[in-house]
């Protein structure tokens, strides 16, 4: 399955899927101007990996901002990754904040409790 | 067909007696997506400059983004002879010793500004629990509208800021009226 790979920009992540090297990740700021077209390729992506997705899947959400707009299509994500785990395959979301924000650390927990998977929390600095 | 003032005009008051230092940005123009980008990377320099703590820099950012998409998405255009400004609005943030204001302005129309009034009231009395739970379910239930929007705004800012949201209507015409709009950040 060919990776996804967005290269970020002052509004919108950077974003990787890959299967072959079991790495799922987004980082950085996302306030993009049309939320749908930005996502929907991942959201397509992720459907295809459903299908056939590795044993487990680790991913990476390590978001420095993200707008109400994109918090929709981020749960839309969320969602998908929990199919793949009804289907009986392991999921970790390892949801990354700056040490010193906690708003980031709750989104990551408000998300936690909207989907049943497992999360991971970790911090960072600059 | 009528002439209308600046939109500023209607923050004029509190704006007339604001000091140079209070003021970190006034904006009046047509808000585009670039526009919201350099606006708020201007706001956000500024504060990085005084010095303001990440925590409070990161809710007036964001307060700056939802405001200032909302605008983007929602202002009504007004025709002053002959010329259209739709997506056209206000933006004042201000600094004092105890707080941070955000404060826009743009027109919408009369049933618009009845629901935001509504709404605003709704969610004002309610508790921290009762936001994150109001929240919550608006991101399982609701869809992205038409317009990109998720209806999670106002939510959001109610909750980030901890304050109470201040809102003002002035009636435009039979059809349209101003809606200014007063988030206030507490440092």
């Amino acid at each position: 399955m060919e990776a996804l790979k967005l290269a970020p920009s002052d509004d919108c992540p950077s974003v990787l899927l890959d299967k072959d090297n079991s790495t799922f990740k987004i980082s950085g700021k996302s306030l993009p101007e049309d939320v749908i077209k930005f996502y929907q390729p991942l959201i397509d992506w992720l459907e295809e990996y459903k299908t056939s997705p590795l044993e487990k899947t680790i991913f990476d959400f390590k978001l420095m901002y993200f707008n109400t707009a994109s918090s929709k299509l981020i749960l839309d994500i969320l969602l998908i990754l929990e199919e793949i785990k009804e289907g009986g395959r392991d999921i970790l979301i390892r949801w990354h904040s700056l040490s010193n924000d906690e708003d980031m650390q709750e989104a990551g927990e408000e998300y936690a409790d909207m989907v049943e998977v497992d999360f991971e929390y970790l911090t960072y600095d600059m | 067909m009528k002439e209308s003032k600046g939109y500023l005009e209607l923050i004029h008051k509190p704006y007339s007696q604001l000091l140079a230092k209070e003021i970190i940005i006034a904006f009046e123009g047509n808000v585009t997506h670039q526009v919201m980008k350099a606006v708020t990377s201007v706001v956000e320099e500024k504060l990085e400059d005084e010095n303001e703590g990440e925590t409070i820099q990161r809710k007036v950012y964001h307060i700056m983004v939802e405001c200032l998409q909302n605008i983007n998405r929602h202002a009504e255009g007004f025709s002053i002879v002959n010329n259209d400004y739709p997506g056209r609005g206000a933006l004042l943030v201000t600094v004092k010793e105890s707080n941070y204001t955000v404060t826009t302005v743009n027109i919408v129309h009369n049933t618009q500004a009845t629901f935001l009034k509504n709404f605003i009231e709704q969610i004002n009395p309610l508790s921290e629990e009762e936001l994150n739970d109001m929240y919550k379910t608006q991101l399982t239930e609701g869809h992205i509208s038409s317009k990109g929007g998720a209806g999670l705004g106002f939510i959001d800012i109610r909750r980030k800021t901890g304050n109470y949201l201040e809102c003002q209507f002035v009636k435009l015409d039979e059809e349209r009226t101003f809606f200014i709009f007063k988030a206030i950040i507490s440092r």
